[in-house]
């Protein structure tokens, strides 16, 4: 368990039973130092216990676990561990190029809830189709993949400046890096998770699974 | 007073125990539930317990002018 979440279990079970001291003897808030704990059982300590929870939350959301807790989100998690060198999700997830905790906000940093108000509103569509509208056959991005999410990592490494498609035509790294030239364009790296051709597809095996 | 007390101590309660239970689950459903229906009851556990003061230190303060007046 993370230490977060150890610290705010420990704060909702106090103010638990704070507040069932309350309920259970309101007459303490006759004395003084009764109100004050009033005020801190019923105020302070729980309010203070729900911003702790949505920051425990909020963290806990970024895991690659809780990505793919979602059933629509289970061949994407796949993708991962497809034993292909030429599949970017694959190379990026099993070298640890990329946390392999924090695997799929890594790369889709502007997801949901990290988004703007819009991006907000799209989370709550997925909760609501996931649930009753139906998830769509086919899962795309709503716009199109941003290169900043590759060059937060990319951007001032040897691999990437000097590399010998990126320099083979002049202007075409300043293109990459204002996005007027997508990393996912046909001929460069194209293949991201691929989900269509996971049947049969091998398998890499996390040592301790 | 006391009744108020108790209604806010029993939706902080139940709101806590809400958001206790979503702790231990990883989904986005979890932070739906715990955000709505938890959040909501610790919010509306507070302001009863505020409204409770409120109520409970208005007649005093009356009081408190009247006596002053007279």
């Amino acid at each position: 368990m993370e230490p977060l979440t150890l610290a705010v279990t420990g704060l909702v079970v106090l103010s638990i039973v704070f507040a069932l001291v309350l309920l259970a003897r309101p007459s303490v808030v006759h004395a003084t130092l009764g109100r004050v704990f009033a005020f801190a059982a019923l105020c302070v300590i729980p309010l203070f216990a729900m911003t702790l929870g949505v920051t425990d939350h909020v963290e806990r959301s970024k895991t690659t676990e809780f990505c793919l807790s979602c059933h629509a989100m289970e061949p994407y998690g796949k993708s991962l561990l497809v034993d292909d060198r030429a599949l970017i999700p694959a190379v990026h997830y099993q070298n640890h190029l990329v946390p392999a905790d924090k695997a799929c906000f890594t790369c889709h940093t502007d997801y949901t809830m990290y988004g703007d108000v819009t991006a907000k509103l799209r989370g709550l569509r997925h909760v609501y189709v996931n649930y009753i509208g139906g998830v769509p056959k086919k899962i795309a991005l709503y716009t199109p993949y941003n290169n900043r999410e590759c060059l937060h990592c990319h951007l001032g490494s040897r691999s990437f400046e000097e590399g010998a498609t990126h320099t083979l035509e002049e202007g075409t790294l300043a293109k990459i890096k204002s996005n007027r030239l997508s990393c996912m364009s046909s001929g460069c790296h194209e293949s991201a998770h691929n989900v269509a051709a996971l049947r049969g597809a091998e398998l890499w095996k996390e040592p301790g699974q | 007073m006391e009744k108020r007390l108790r209604i806010a101590a029993a939706l902080v309660s139940a709101g806590l125990l809400v958001e206790l239970m979503t702790l231990f689950w990883s989904h986005p459903t979890a932070f739906l539930v715990f955000l709505l229906l938890g959040g909501s009851l610790i919010v509306l556990g507070v302001l009863v317990y505020l409204l409770s003061l409120l109520k409970w230190t208005a007649p005093r303060a009356a009081e408190t002018s009247r006596g002053g007046n007279s």
